[in-house]
């Protein structure tokens, strides 16, 4: 299976933070779309297509009056749903007067958009991340532009492995890397599941100076990929020895829910939005300081080595062959899930 | 098929990887190229039991990418 470059459509993808989309016309480029959003007098998320109909100039670049969009070109006049209500010198709309206009669902501090027919859009298929805005919880996020394709930041995310080599000081240590992984792929639910329980490991600064833990520690990953987006890592760290209880409380732990959504911008570029939650030191100013700044380098080393990869893969072509170990067993079956989205959209559920 | 779910555990202390397939079959392989061609074949090369089909362990599969 190949590192791909096919962008799977009929599928929901986060185009922005809710805290980007505004009374401004925003401009994104999702899956190869150009899109402008805004938010209406009334607080909701629209999505439209970034070009006027007439001669294509962008609408992110035009006016807007009320909930309405003033093409700055010729001033063709479009509402929240795309149609045009207005072109200049003549009363007659031509009927194709029209932008598309995408299903957006707002969810969790996100703004998915759905690329594809409307008509196949299934609002309650957005894939949940509550703790990105919920009580108990306190996040940081950002976004980075990725020159690379979905597929390699996937690979990057699905095996952990490489924290130990390039996010030493970070977040790895050598225990990551050694430890053995188990994999589910979860066909019904369209799920890949990636597991790897540290029993004694090195505390990475990441955790011990977020959490003031200074010892060995039990560090749990537990992935979960929903394709084609959403990337949920759900970390675990406590003083070694420190388990749940039996009935799955888990007051002695520290709780990270490390969250990742993957947005193909064009098949060769990639939106890289990343949140860290965190159930502990809750509004504590430094401890968020710390954990963005910090997540935010370790997204900028994967930014800089996928971006390398790219170059390579666009240079060296199809004539190169690539060699998978254990550690590729989680990247392998999300490649799979993401080839068959990509075979046959959105039906995530077909099994082979 | 319907609540189809595969597994693949790496057993600690080796480099095995034992593949688990949805019906109960399981497979040892040495490498992930080699499990996951076992579990999406299922039925075949699954018998009627678990623990079927363990075969030699191979070196890592070199595979084609572009």
């Amino acid at each position: 299976m190949q590192i791909s470059t096919a962008i799977a459509r009929e599928q929901w993808y986060v185009a922005a933070y809710s805290s980007e989309v505004g009374e401004g016309l925003f401009a994104r480029t999702v899956c190869g779309e150009p899109l402008v959003l805004y938010r209406t007098a009334d607080g909701r998320a629209v999505a439209l297509a970034d070009r006027c109909v007439h001669r294509r100039f962008p609408l992110s670049q035009s006016n807007r009056v009320g909930d309405d969009i003033v093409c700055g070109y010729h001033g063709f006049t479009y509402d929240c749903s795309g149609a045009c209500v207005a072109v200049p010198g003549q009363t007659r709309i031509p009927r194709t007067a029209r932008v598309r206009a995408y299903p957006v669902v707002e969810q969790d501090t996100f703004v998915w958009v759905w690329i594809g027919d409307p008509e196949r859009a299934r609002m309650e298929d957005v894939p949940r991340a509550p703790w990105l805005a919920q009580d108990g919880w306190t996040t940081v996020c950002g976004m980075e532009p990725l020159a690379a394709r979905h597929s390699l930041l996937l690979d990057n995310l699905m095996d952990l492995s490489h924290e130990t080599y390039l996010h030493g000081g970070y977040i790895g240590t050598p225990e990551v890397a050694s430890t053995p992984i188990n994999t589910e792929a979860d066909e019904d639910a369209g799920i890949v599941r990636v597991s790897r329980h540290m029993d004694d490991a090195a505390c990475p600064p990441f955790y011990s100076e977020s959490t003031g833990l200074s010892g060995r520690i039990t560090r749990w990953q537990d992935i979960e990929f929903r394709p084609p987006c959403l990337y949920q890592l759900h970390s675990r760290v406590a003083p070694v020895g420190v388990l749940p209880e039996p009935d799955g409380t888990d007051l002695h732990a520290f709780h990270v829910e490390v969250v990742y959504a993957l947005t193909p911008e064009t098949e060769n570029s990639t939106h890289d939005f990343w949140a860290v939650a965190r159930d502990f030191a809750l509004g504590d100013e430094r401890v968020s300081s710390f954990l963005a700044e910090n997540n935010r380098t370790v997204v900028l080393q994967d930014v800089a080595c996928l971006n390398t990869l790219e170059q390579i893969l666009q240079t060296d072509g199809a004539a190169y062959q690539e060699l998978s170990i254990n550690i590729d067993t989680g990247g392998l079956a999300a490649r799979r899930m993401m080839a068959r989205l990509v075979d046959a959209p959105a039906q995530a559920t077909v099994v082979t | 098929m319907s609540g189809a779910v595969y597994q693949v555990h790496w057993t600690p202390g080796s480099d095995h990887l034992v593949g688990v397939c949805h019906c109960g079959a399981q497979h040892v392989a040495d490498d992930p190229i080699d499990v996951w061609a076992w579990l999406l074949a299922h039925p075949a090369g699954h018998g009627d039991a678990a623990g079927d089909d363990e075969r030699a362990p191979r070196e890592p599969a070199l595979t084609a990418a572009g």
